[in-house]
C-alpha cells in the first residue's frame, strides 16, 4: 500500500481541506485494496494427462487488485502413476479468471510431502491456468496427491 | 459455459476457459471435455473436429514424461541403498536391545523383591 499524504502543521493555510484530502486518499486506497474476490467453481476444474480429480477438494480464490492478484488454488488428484523425477501437467482452471496476468510467483517453496513421507513439487502455470506435479525420488503407482499453491499474479 | 481450447495449428489441447452461456463458441474451442468415461483426463488430446483423440499412455510417457533429475541430487547406488537398509536394521535392533534391557532390569528387580519377601516370611 502506498498513500501520498500531505503534512499538516499548526497554522497552515487550508489545513482542514488538506486533512480532508488526506482522509480521501486513505479512503480511496482502502477501497482499491479491498479489490474484488473471485472463486472458481469446483466444477470448472478439469483433470488432464491420466489424472482424476476429486471436485469436492478443488478450490481457487483470486483476490484482484489494480496491478496484481493473489491466488490460492488446489486440488486432490488421483491416479498418479509417474516415474521418479518427472513433470506432468495435472489440472486446469479456466484461463480468463487470471485476467491476462503473465507471471506467477509462489509465496512459499513448491515442495509438498505425502503422509508417508514422499516428497514432490506442485506449481502453477499462469500461461495455461494449470496445476503441475514434479515427482522426486519416488515412483508413483496409482497414488493420490494434494496440490496446493498460493502466490502472486503479475505482469 | 466451460470451453476447451486447442491450438489452431496443431489442434492440441491448450487450456480451458469460460464464456457467457449465450456467446458463440470460438473456432479454436469446443464444449466437449477431454476427459475419459472413467473420469481420467486424456493424455495430450488432439481435436479432430468432432472428438478429442488422446495419446496412449505409452506414447505420452515416451514423448512428454522423460526423467529430469536435478544435477544437485546425488545418484544413490545399490550398495549405498543396501548400506542404508543395514543401518536402519541395526538401529531397530539397538532399540529392541534397549527395550529388552529395560524389561530384564524390571524383572530382576521384581524377582529380587519376591525373593526378599519370601526370605522374610521364612
Amino acid at each position: 500500500m502506498s498513500i501520498s499524504l500531505e503534512q499538516i502543521f499548526t497554522g497552515m493555510k487550508g489545513g482542514p481541506e488538506a486533512i480532508q484530502q488526506n482522509f480521501n486518499n486513505v479512503k480511496n486506497e482502502m477501497e482499491r485494496m479491498d479489490g474484488s474476490v473471485v472463486d472458481v467453481p469446483k466444477e470448472q476444474f478439469t483433470p488432464i494427462n491420466g489424472f482424476t480429480v476429486d471436485s469436492n477438494s478443488c478450490y481457487c480464490r483470486i483476490y484482484k487488485f489494480n496491478s496484481f492478484a493473489i491466488i490460492t488454488v488446489g486440488a486432490y488428484v488421483g491416479s498418479v502413476t509417474m516415474k521418479s523425477w518427472t513433470f506432468k501437467e495435472a489440472v486446469t482452471i479456466p484461463k480468463s479468471y487470471l485476467d491476462g496476468f503473465s507471471k506467477f510467483r509462489n509465496f512459499k517453496d513448491t515442495r509438498q510431502i505425502t503422509d508417508d513421507g514422499w516428497l514432490y513439487d506442485s506449481n502453477f502455470d499462469v500461461t495455461k491456468g494449470l496445476l503441475t506435479i514434479y515427482t522426486r525420488g519416488n515412483e508413483y503407482n496409482n497414488k493420490s496427491l494434494g496440490l496446493d499453491v498460493a502466490g502472486i499474479l503479475y505482469n | 459455459m466451460l470451453i476447451y481450447c486447442f491450438d489452431e495449428a496443431t489442434k492440441k489441447f491448450a487450456y480451458t476457459d469460460v464464456i457467457d452461456d449465450s456467446a458463440q463458441v470460438p473456432e479454436n474451442a469446443t464444449t466437449v471435455a477431454p476427459v475419459n468415461a472413467d473420469g481420467t483426463g486424456m493424455y495430450a488430446p488432439t481435436w479432430n473436429g468432432t472428438n478429442w483423440v488422446p495419446m496412449s499412455q505409452e506414447d505420452y510417457q515416451e514423448n512428454h514424461e522423460q526423467q529430469q533429475k536435478p544435477n544437485d541430487v546425488p545418484t544413490i547406488t545399490e550398495s549405498q541403498k543396501q548400506e542404508a537398509q543395514y543401518m536402519l536394521e541395526l538401529t531397530k535392533m539397538k532399540v529392541n536391545i534397549a527395550a529388552n534391557t529395560k524389561t530384564i532390569a524390571a524383572l530382576t528387580k521384581q524377582l529380587t523383591q519376591t525373593a526378599l519377601k519370601d526370605k522374610g516370611v521364612q
